[in-house]
């Protein structure tokens, strides 16, 4: 079997190098912690397309003792290319020396170097001894530059210094890091092993592959989950009509709460796509979806625009009208169809926000049945779906290495919602959706699902 | 409860009791977590007596200081005093454990059923023989040669028990690393760091009082004995006789007893204070010929010997080396070294124009009249300035002669009693190897860099190269904030707090973070 890329995380204590592992390989079990030292002995993180490995990264102990390393690694130089193998030995059963021996071992064992460093700080004497030994060590190398704040004065000192002892340097913030980033990243590492490159252009294949499956999941998540929204109603039956008014409001909360729990569901299984397990991603305080479905906030951030509320109303209205013509037979030239429009437009701009109102039935035998939702807002639909959009933009870039419960969110970082920027050609892949959603129409539901699925994960991929 | 502190910070007594030192120990660790600014706040109300501070005797500042600050804070009272009631408590009990333990074992050797008399020899060896012996085992080891006593204490079976136990302890720490986060393998480490810490601080303290307390114990076990005896003597009828199946004369028993009668026979003589030829040839038993036919008198007249045996054998010694081990305590708290960092913190904070620890002087440039007026107010340790020791690197990288303006300005020094030295591969300790004594040390590091193991040794190297009580301070570079600033002496927070845990590890009392973080 042909042996996969090996990779060893290699630096100073504290340089943030379970970071890079955990974002590397999308794995936030890696135990990563702003005291230094965490990490007392290797180990192996793999990075997964589905089930596959395709590249293994080995998160390993800082360096303890540099100055010593090298020092015995320049007396002996007689040892030539068992050097490594002989410090090892000589330093294995030493306490001190644990934690080097522990980093140079996946070394010995064939693994690519990725050293880390925070250049927003000065270099010093440590600095060049480690650079220094992984040089000696004469395998395939990388300098992976993780800054930890913006500070870029020291910058060009590293660059310097990593251009004699490494293969290539890369910038790679591993509490930033997107997917893109993370491709690029190991788009790079070719450069520095020719031997390498078949498997890590294949690797990259398989993880786009991967990433397209995980786009697809999504989408449908989002179909699915924005169906049962739409559908989504609470009722009950009263005896009597003095209880209605508090019933209603019963009936209002229970509605919410069931929207609430469609919602959860959706976040989970997007976590569960993306990996995200370990991790309780909060949403950030100030974000959107921190907000509650029905808050002004959100209905004013996300769905339509008043335009094209305008546009899906009509698209909506229209097909009560159409559906008029066709019963007079056609002979009424699409008169109620453009009145249906009309009248679809207007509910759309009026209604707004409105929550889903109670419809009180009163029943044959005697008694009443009160009904919450579906939702009768056609901007409804879009900010449902955009919350579900944003939370999987979320999620699909999320850093592993990021351990914050709590996430900040700046302005700019999280854009409006998805339909916002619609035309009318995905408005009318939309609005049929919808209503086949509300109507129930399983074959109209499913061609329109497949199409809105379409839609929905070239806007995820993109 | 309650210990009597009321003569504390008594104008020119400077002696400390264990009470004060043990809540002098609770006030400072209480004071550690304080930030520096609060910390001169809380000093400044305490209002020190100007004469007192400007004496520049540390014990009698931090005693005024400890007076004041137990007045100000009854909590830092309550812990002390509990610390202490529990040492009482814990000599108390081992009193009891040890008059308890001596009642009962004398009323058992006592045991007389009117068959077979006391065994004279028995009761002799076990709490008269026995006890001297130890005694004079324990007085020998006094007596003995420094290096005699040493090799006594590391022996083979030290040695061999500290291999067990540091097996152990590797055992543990490997097998706790798996199940430790990184935060509690920190944790644990400073806690070990602070327990040498205490233990080089305090040991002798510790060890004296120890001492002292088991003495205490073993006198309440002669008592116990001594009791036994008086209240089965006084209170039933008891027999003692001596008995032996060697072919041994009743004379050279009586010359025998006469002769550890000696302490006391001046004042209790033959037939009082121990038997007399005749009483001793009355009292031997032969367990054949049954006790019937000897005198009752004779087989009474041990017992008085047998106390005074215990007594001179057994308590006196035992109340002389208590003695011994309060005035060990006494000297051990005489000679508390207040120039350690925990002190020596408290001092800078005392210092009306201190140098700040978590922050530097906003105005800079001070004016060489206040530097040597600082001077001349004297410093302890300071008598040949300080040399601070920086890798050459570090050198290349940053302008020494700012790091030394920088830190004269610091300290309050004169530029010409800060010295900068630089070593190379991390040799730290051969470059303080030629310095003359009594020069304080510093040691400058990057603060981005958090201490690694090699850092720790070559603090240790340099350690067992210097006076184990000399002042070694850990001064941390912070990032400059700009280009043009040549050096800065105000590390961040999170990197100084890697330091300040290092430190702790360390568990060096005299080693000190200079400059924490901002």
């Amino acid at each position: 079997m042909k042996s996969l890329p090996r990779f060893a995380i290699i630096g100073h204590p504290n340089e943030g190098k379970s970071s890079i592992v955990a974002t590397l390989s999308q794995n936030d079990g890696v135990a990563i912690s702003p005291i230094p030292g965490e990490t007392i002995q290797q180990q192996r993180f793999d990075l997964k397309a589905g089930d596959q490995t395709i590249i293994e990264f080995v998160d390993t102990p800082g360096f303890q003792n540099p100055q010593a390393t090298l020092q015995w690694f320049r007396e002996n130089e007689a040892a030539g290319e068992e050097r490594l193998q002989r410090f090892i030995e000589s330093h294995a059963s030493d306490p001190d020396f644990h934690h080097d021996c522990e980093l140079l071992r996946p070394i010995l064992e064939g693994a690519g170097i990725l050293y880390v460093v925070d250049a927003s700080r000065p270099m010093t004497a440590v600095d060049t001894a480690e650079m220094e030994i992984l040089r000696l060590t004469a395998r395939p190398r990388m300098a992976i530059i993780n800054p930890k704040s913006n500070e870029g004065r020291f910058l060009q000192s590293w660059k310097t210094s990593f251009r004699q002892h490494f293969n290539s340097v890369r910038t790679f913030n591993a509490q930033t890091a997107r997917y893109l980033d993370r491709i690029e990243l190991l788009e790079a590492l070719k450069s520095i092993d020719q031997d390498w490159e078949p498997a890590l252009s294949q690797a990259v294949e398989l993880m786009r592959m991967d990433r397209k499956r995980c786009t697809q999941r999504a989408a449908e998540a989002i179909v699915e989950h924005l169906e049962q929204s739409l559908r989504c109603s609470c009722s009950s039956f009263l005896e009597h009509e003095s209880g209605v008014e508090l019933e209603k409001r019963r009936l209002e909360e229970a509605y919410r709460s069931k929207l609430a729990k469609i919602e959860k569901r959706f976040r989970e299984q997007i976590r569960d796509v993306y990996a995200v397990r370990k991790v309780a991603v909060e949403l950030p305080e100030n974000s959107i979806l921190a907000e509650d479905l029905f808050s002004e906030r959100a209905w004013q951030a996300l769905g339509l625009t008043q335009k094209q509320l305008a546009i899906a109303g009509a698209l909506l209205g229209a097909g009560i009208g159409v559906g008029a013509d066709l019963a007079a037979g056609g002979i009424t030239f699409g008169v109620f169809a453009s009145i249906g429009a009309a009248i679809g437009a207007g509910s759309a701009l009026w209604k707004g926000k409105d929550l889903a109102r109670a419809k009180i039935k009163q029943l044959p035998l005697g008694g009443l049945k009160v009904t919450v939702g579906p939702n009768v807002s056609e901007q409804f639909p879009f900010v449902q779906l955009d919350r579900f959009f944003l939370y999987v933009e979320f999620v699909s870039n999320w850093a592993h290495a990021r351990q914050e419960a709590q996430v900040s969110l700046g302005d700019g970082l999280e854009k409006e919602g998805l339909s916002a920027s619609w035309g009318q050609g995905e408005l009318k892949v939309a609005t049929r959706f919808v209503k086949a959603a509300k109507s129930g129409n399983a074959e109209e539901l499913e061609s329109s699902g497949k199409e809105l699925r379409a839609l929905l994960a070239k806007a995820i991929g993109e | 409860m309650g210990m009597k502190m009321r003569d504390l910070g008594k104008r020119g007594s400077a002696k400390w009791r264990l009470e004060e030192l043990i809540a002098f120990e609770c006030a400072l660790a209480k004071d550690e977590g304080q930030d520096w600014k609060s910390l001169k706040e809380q000093d400044a109300k305490t209002a020190l007596e100007a004469s007192v501070l400007e004496s520049g005797n540390r014990r009698a500042i931090a005693k005024a200081w400890l007076k004041a600050r137990l007045a100000a804070a009854p909590e830092v009272r309550l812990a002390a005093d509990s610390v202490s009631q529990s040492l009482k408590a814990a000599g108390q009990l081992l009193g009891a454990g040890g008059l308890l333990l001596g009642l009962g074992a004398a009323t058992g050797a006592l045991a007389y059923t009117g068959e077979a008399p006391i065994n004279v020899s028995a009761f002799f060896s076990l709490f008269v023989l026995l006890q001297a012996a130890l005694a004079l085992a324990l007085a020998l080891v006094f007596f003995l040669p420094r290096a005699w006593r040493e090799r006594l204490a590391f022996g083979p079976l030290y040695r061999a028990t500290r291999w067990v136990l540091e097996a152990i302890f590797s055992k543990l720490q490997t097998v706790s690393a798996r199940f430790l986060s990184g935060q509690q393998r920190q944790d644990a480490a400073e806690w070990a760091g602070a327990a040498r810490r205490a233990l080089a601080l305090h040991g002798s303290v510790a060890k004296w009082l120890a001492f002292a307390k088991i003495q205490a114990a073993s006198l309440c076990f002669n008592f116990g004995v001594l009791l036994a005896l008086l209240v089965s003597v006084v209170f039933s009828d008891r027999a003692f006789g001596w008995q032996t199946t060697l072919d041994t004369d009743a004379q050279a028993v009586s010359r025998w007893v006469e002769l550890v009668a000696t302490p006391w026979a001046a004042l209790y003589g033959e037939g009082e204070g121990y038997p007399s030829l005749q009483q001793v040839e009355g009292s031997r038993i032969v367990l054949k010929e049954g006790i019937r036919e000897l005198e009752s008198r004779d087989l009474a007249a041990w017992w008085r010997f047998l106390a005074f045996g215990v007594l001179v054998y057994g308590a006196l010694p035992r109340l002389l080396f208590y003695c011994l081990g309060k005035w060990q305590v006494a000297s051990a708290l005489a000679r508390y070294d207040f120039r350690n960092a925990a002190a020596e913190r408290l001092m800078q904070r005392l210092r009306p124009e201190a140098p700040r620890f978590d922050a530097e002087r906003v105005e800079q440039g001070a004016d060489r009249g206040a530097l040597q007026s600082a001077d001349a107010n004297g410093r302890e340790g300071l008598e040949r300035g300080i040399c601070c020791l920086c890798s050459s690197e570090l050198g290349e990288s940053f302008d020494l002669a700012a790091l030394r303006r920088g830190l004269a300005e610091r300290w309050k020094l004169s530029e010409e009693r800060v010295e900068v030295r630089t070593y190379e591969d991390g040799r730290i300790a051969e470059a303080a190897s030629d310095l003359e004594e009594g020069t304080q040390l510093a040691l400058v590091f990057e603060s981005w860099m958090p201490p690694i193991r090699e850092v720790e040794r070559q603090v240790k190297g340099l350690r067992a190269r210097v006076d184990e009580r000399s002042l070694l301070k850990v001064v941390l570079l912070g990032i400059p904030a700009s280009s043009d600033q040549a050096i800065s002496l105000r590390p961040e927070k999170q990197y100084a707090e890697a330091w300040h845990s290092f430190v702790q590890r360390m568990g060096d009392p005299y080693l000190i973070l200079d400059n924490p973080a901002v």
